[in-house]
């Protein structure tokens, strides 16, 4: 089929045209037109793995001028980076249906129908900006497109809290939408000054030419700065603390795209840093292994201490993605399968734990998890849900989060094992995984057993309907799926990887 | 990379879920978990599987040939029977310690690699202390304690001859050790410790009647057996372990006729039988190799059996002492007659399983023509008669009437008994399927006239002997007292060299206790002051560094002339960047 | 549970010397089948008549023997090491 990739990000902008020129009283039809059009885009990103099985990487050239041409590249790498995170779309696209529904009814109580699928519109209009953003820093091999999906996907969320749907009162909003902002556009200046430095060193922004930089005294710096931009999005110390704002001030449905939008820095750093210029980048690997440990464990001790549901799922993510760049900073070949692999994991996990948060916050009309407990009797089936996220982050097997670290603690002994270093690395990885299982866990039982708290809202206390519930289910499927036949991944991780 | 499951792991990670479960539930599941482990070992693989690298040294959890499987299976029996019989405990901890107890013993006996080995030998330790613990008496305590040195001890033995090994000899499998050199030699020492090889067997006397009396049917079966098998791997031919093995079935037979509380009587009779297997081990024939693994198998059961029903009696009464007890047939017939059909399992009368057993490692020795051990054996088979089969029956059901009427053991309980004394009486009278599962075709008939008028002969007579010495008062009474043993010599210099060093041993303890207690502070608070760091970070970039415009534009304030603020301000701030651009560029070209 | 009766088998001393008496009779037909036994020995003085018989008698009696010697030797009294 021709075209494959630029399907794949041009139909969810074609979608959002759609929702934005369809006139419907009824908001679930937004919905459905976004859930249809992902739908599809899964179909087409099937189809790619299965050629990519049999025919290797898919190289699409689209010129739309002299010099300037659209490559969409599809490989072991980009794949399953590009088909996790849309069948994740799918399911926080379902699962927001009900989610929006809630949101407008708590923020704007006194809108009439009209209005109200104007926000629904509105939503999925926006919503769909993300899987096209996301496909595009996927599959794209220019550096200068990757540069602006990621710009996209920084101002999108960024009207998501700012413009209609966020928590929290106008002001407190307000500057929740400008920290975004700021770092989002912080961070990817950064690259982009570190392109543009590329740039005039090989004269291309192709990744594919990337490699020529290599052996270069200035190759350091540019590989500094787009590291220390990408080093932004992904949250690491000290350059985190936008992380548990923005993401606690969302609306839930959104959050798991966010946390995406923060870990996908991730394989770019694998895509445009590691495999083209892998000597030059290892001077960076071992303080970069380090940063990750620290803020593995630091956000470990941070997430104990949270007490706010959201708040926690986003300090939880500043330690996971964590474990991705650990793994990705040993710069080796198991090591990047790992964290490539854990980085996946990990957004499916997170999803379901932020989207479970989100249930919960919506049920219970609270943040606060000191006030919700004894909520198994009521909400059997979104305990489940919260456990089993809470197995695929603590990386428990059979879930593919045990792969994944497996994997890039293995990846990340290879590096250090010459090295004293490495007693306190076995340290440091066995105190950030039982801090996750404790914290996961912890809270799990404190809100789901116990006694039943009497709720302060008024609102009947029982399992979300199916189609919020439902989408997560299949998604934690595929989470313990990839752990017990993690094979296919892993191999089109290792083809992409092979170099190094 | 792991394509077998080892049932070591079963237990192991099953332990961990016990505390879920309630009620019948965790009967159920308690129950489930040998059921599961049996599955899994019937579908083991022959040779080595399960294995994984581990920075360059292999590790191999599931090495199934014969001599393993055996001991397997048994293992996974009797922690059946002994989940059964201690189904009536509330006490969780217990429970999971017996599960990683037989956890640790499976993964011995599977282990391909000496790393491996070391872990679960130490589970097993652990395992072990933590049951001897879970009596909560002071006594049992201090045993606890003096149980762990022991065994630490031999770990540490162990751990050092492991490290030698693997540094001279660059791998960690292992078949075959023999002794010939300092390594090996502290891998022997480790292993015979747990075997209670003379003179390492102090602790056994010493702990196992003060554990808790289901934890004692798990501590007798699962230690020495396995360090048995590891021997017999390991070690087998040995002169020396036939010597020690010889000597072990004797010395401990005149401890136990002279021993009160009837746990301690059982536990020289162990040793004494562990004898039996150790000198079987150190011929190292393909019969005698037999022999020790038919007799461990046998032996497992019966002396199950024994520590079952003897405490079945301290469960119910409360007591276990020779003087305390006696007349018990009159209300507990059933475990009288569980008691009697160990008895005989462990004389090895005919009909019952030590018969088919014990007499392949004596034939062995025969064989061999060792002269003097052989003698030695017989000696010990007479005497074993003497205090597992006359006395422990006789002075805790029959002898004196003590007066004490207390009903039957719970159900759970009695299956158990039931279970094992049946193996029992089956193995004895048809030993084919035990025959089966011995490592080495068996060509050993032990139903001849011959043998079993012989063995009668030297049984019965020994109970004249033992009639006659009743009758004429001869016999030793029960008394109340302590017997000394090897461990005198670290019981009491221990005493002495702990009150020596009690100053600065209580200067260390503190300061231990103090890091421990600061390292868990700081675990606790490091949730908060992450929050706090956290907090310092925020103020950093989003006040400090935020407010830094605010600041600059204050400074530069005073500068302005009469055009607007804001074309100076931007003007200002456009300056440097621009100066930054042009560096980037020109400098970086 | 229901109170079991008591066995009171071995109270009467006409069941006693029952018990006592089948023993010993036991004894004298071991003695006597061995006489007729065909023996395959591993060593030679296996052969002697009743040899077996004697060793198990011998052994036990001097097991007590050396028994209450060691008795004498390393009894202590029962809080000797508290």
């Amino acid at each position: 089929m021709p075209y494959l990739l630029l399907q794949t990000v041009l139909v969810p902008l074609a979608a959002a045209m759609v929702v934005m020129l369809t006139r419907s009283r009824k908001g679930f039809l937004f919905g459905g037109i976004t859930i249809a059009s992902l739908f599809y885009t899964m179909v087409l990103l099937v189809i790619a793995g299965f050629r990519l099985y049999t025919e290797g990487h898919i190289f699409e050239q689209y010129t739309l001028g002299p010099d300037v041409s659209l490559n969409l590249l599809a490989d072991g790498l980009s794949l399953p980076v590009g088909l996790i995170i849309n069948l994740i779309c799918i399911a926080l696209a379902c699962y927001s249906l009900h989610y929006v529904e809630h949101r407008i009814d708590i923020i704007y109580p006194e809108a009439d129908a009209h209005t109200r699928s104007l926000y629904f519109k509105r939503f999925f209009f926006l919503y769909l900006f993300f899987p096209a953003g996301f496909m595009g820093v996927a599959f794209s091999t220019n550096l200068i497109a990757v540069y602006l999906f990621l710009e996209l996907l920084t101002i999108i969320p960024l009207y998501f809290i700012m413009a209609q749907f966020g928590y929290s009162d106008y002001i407190t909003r307000y500057k929740v939408a400008l920290m975004c902002l700021f770092w989002g556009v912080a961070g990817a200046t950064l690259f982009l000054i570190g392109i543009v430095l590329g740039y005039t060193q090989i004269g291309s922004f192709e990744i594919a030419d990337l490699p020529k930089l290599a052996g270069r005294p200035q190759t350091f710096w540019v590989a500094l700065l787009i590291l220390t931009g990408l080093a932004t999005k992904l949250a690491i110390i000290p350059l985190h603390v936008w992380m548990p704002w923005v993401h606690a001030e969302h609306p839930t449905c959104i959050a798991g795209l966010l946390a995406i939008y923060a870990n996908i820095a991730a394989y770019v750093a694998v895509r445009v840093l590691i495999l083209p210029l892998t000597a030059d980048m290892q001077v960076f690997s071992l303080p970069l292994m380090i940063l990750a440990m620290v803020t593995m464990v630091y956000g470990g001790f941070l997430t104990l201490a949270q007490t706010d549901a959201k708040r926690f799922c986003a300090c939880s993510t500043i330690s996971q993605i964590s474990y991705s760049v650990f793994g990705i900073a040993a710069m080796n070949q198991v090591g990047v399968q790992g964290g490539m692999f854990y980085f996946l994991s990990h957004i499916l996990g997170k999803a379901i734990l932020f989207s479970t948060a989100g249930i919960l916050v919506y049920t219970v009309e609270t943040r606060d998890m000191r006030q919700m407990g004894g909520l198994w009797q009521k909400m059997p089936l979104t305990a489940i849900l919260w456990f089993a996220a809470a197995l695929i982050l603590s990386a428990l097997p059979p879930t593919s989060g045990f792969v994944g670290k497996w994997f890039f603690f293995t990846g990340a002994f290879q590096k250090v094992q010459s090295n004293p270093f490495g007693l306190v690395l076995v340290v440091a990885a066995v105190l950030s995984t039982l801090i996750t299982l404790i914290y996961t866990f912890l809270a799990g039982i404190r809100i789901f057993f116990g006694p039943l708290k009497s709720n302060p809202g008024d609102h009947p206390i029982n399992d979300p309907p199916l189609t919020m519930s439902i989408p997560l289910f299949v998604l934690a499927l595929i989470a313990f799926a990839l752990g017990l036949f993690p094979q296919p991944i892993l191999n089109l991780l290792g083809t992409a990887v092979a170099s190094l | 990379m792991i394509s077998t499951l080892p049932p070591a792991v079963i237990f192991i990670a099953g332990a961990v879920f016990v505390p879920i479960f309630r009620g019948r539930g965790k009967l159920l599941y308690l129950l489930a978990l040998p059921v599961i482990a049996g599955m899994d070992l019937v579908y083991l693989p022959t040779g080595q599987s399960s294995a994984t690298t581990f920075l360059d040294y292999s590790l191999i959890f599931c090495r199934v040939d014969r001599l393993s499987l055996a001991f397997g299976y048994v293992f996974v029996l009797i922690a059946f029977i002994g989940t059964i019989y201690s189904l009536h405990v509330k006490d969780n901890l217990q429970h999971m310690a017996a599960l990683c107890y037989a956890g640790g013993a499976l993964g011995v006996t599977f282990s391909g690699d000496l790393f491996s080995l070391y872990l679960f030998w130490e589970i097993m330790a652990l395992a072990s202390v933590v049951l001897l613990l879970a009596r909560r008496t002071e006594d049992s305590r201090k045993a606890a304690f003096r149980y762990f040195m022991w065994h630490f001890f031999g770990g540490l033995c162990l751990l050092a001859g492991i490290i030698l090994f693997v540094i001279t000899r660059g791998t960690t499998e292992f078949n075959y050790i023999g002794l010939t050199d300092s390594a090996s030699l502290m891998i022997f020492i480790g292993f015979c410790l747990n075997a209670a090889v003379f003179p390492f067997h102090a602790w056994l006397p010493d702990a196992y009647p003060r554990a808790t009396v289901t934890g004692a049917v798990f501590m007798s079966a699962l230690t020495t057996k396995s360090a048995v098998y590891i021997l017999a791997r390991t070690f087998p031919g040995n002169d020396i372990l036939l010597w020690a093995g010889a000597f072990m079935t004797c010395f401990p037979i005149f401890y136990a006729v002279i021993v009160n509380d009837m746990r301690r009587v059982l536990a020289y009779s162990l040793i004494n039988q562990v004898g039996f297997m150790v000198c079987g081990i150190g011929i190292g024939s393909q019969l005698a190799i037999n022999g020790v693994v038919a007799h461990a198998f046998c032996h497992i059961i019966y002396k199950a059996l024994l520590f079952m029903s003897t405490g079945a009696v301290l469960h119910m009464t409360g007591k276990i002492r020779g003087t305390d007890l006696g007349g018990l047939y009159k209300t507990m017939p059933f475990t009288a007659v569980c008691c009697m059909v160990g008895a005989a399992s462990i004389s090895a009368f005919p009909l019952f399983s030590g018969f088919v057993s014990k007499s392949l490692t004596v034939a062995a020795v025969a064989e061999s023509h060792h002269v003097i051990v052989w003698f030695m054996l017989l000696f010990a088979s007479a005497g074993v008669f003497h205090h597992a089969g006359i006395k422990v029956p006789f002075f805790v059901f029959f002898g004196h009437d003590s007066g004490i009427r207390s009903k039957e053991p719970p159900i759970n309980m009695r299956i158990a008994m039931g279970m094992a004394a049946f193996i029992c009486i089956f193995l004895g009278v048809y030993p084919a399927p035990l025959y089966q599962i011995l490592p080495y075709p068996v060509d050993f008939h032990p139903y001849t006239a011959f043998h079993v008028v012989g063995m009668l002969q030297l049984l019965m007579f020994g109970a004249l002997a033992f009639t006659m010495l009743i009758l004429s008062g001869f016999y030793p009474a029960e008394q109340r007292a302590v017997n000394l043993d090897t461990d005198w010599f670290i019981r009491l210099p221990g005493r002495a060299f702990v009150r020596f060093c009690h100053k600065p041993l209580q200067a260390i303890a503190e300061v231990a206790t103090g890091w421990a207690k600061s390292t868990v502070a700081a675990f606790k608070s490091a949730p908060s002051r992450s929050v706090e760091i956290e907090k310092r970070m925020d103020w950093i970039f989003h006040t400090l560094l935020v407010g830094l415009p605010e600041r600059v534009s204050q400074v530069v304030q005073p500068l302005k002339t009469e055009k607007s603020e804001l074309s100076w301000n931007v003007t200002y701030i456009l300056i440097p960047f621009i100066l930054l651009l042009l560096a980037i560029l020109f400098v970086f070209k | 549970m229901r109170p079991k009766k008591e066995l009171t088998f071995l109270d009467s001393k006409k069941n006693q010397l029952r018990v006592r008496t089948y023993f010993y009779v036991s004894l004298v037909v071991l003695l006597i089948v061995d006489f007729f036994l065909h023996k395959h020995v591993h060593f030679s003085w296996e052969n002697a008549p009743c040899f077996y018989a004697v060793y198990g008698f011998v052994a036990c009696v001097s097991l007590i023997f050396v028994a209450k010697l060691l008795r004498l030797l390393v009894k202590r009294r029962e809080n000797y090491y508290d």
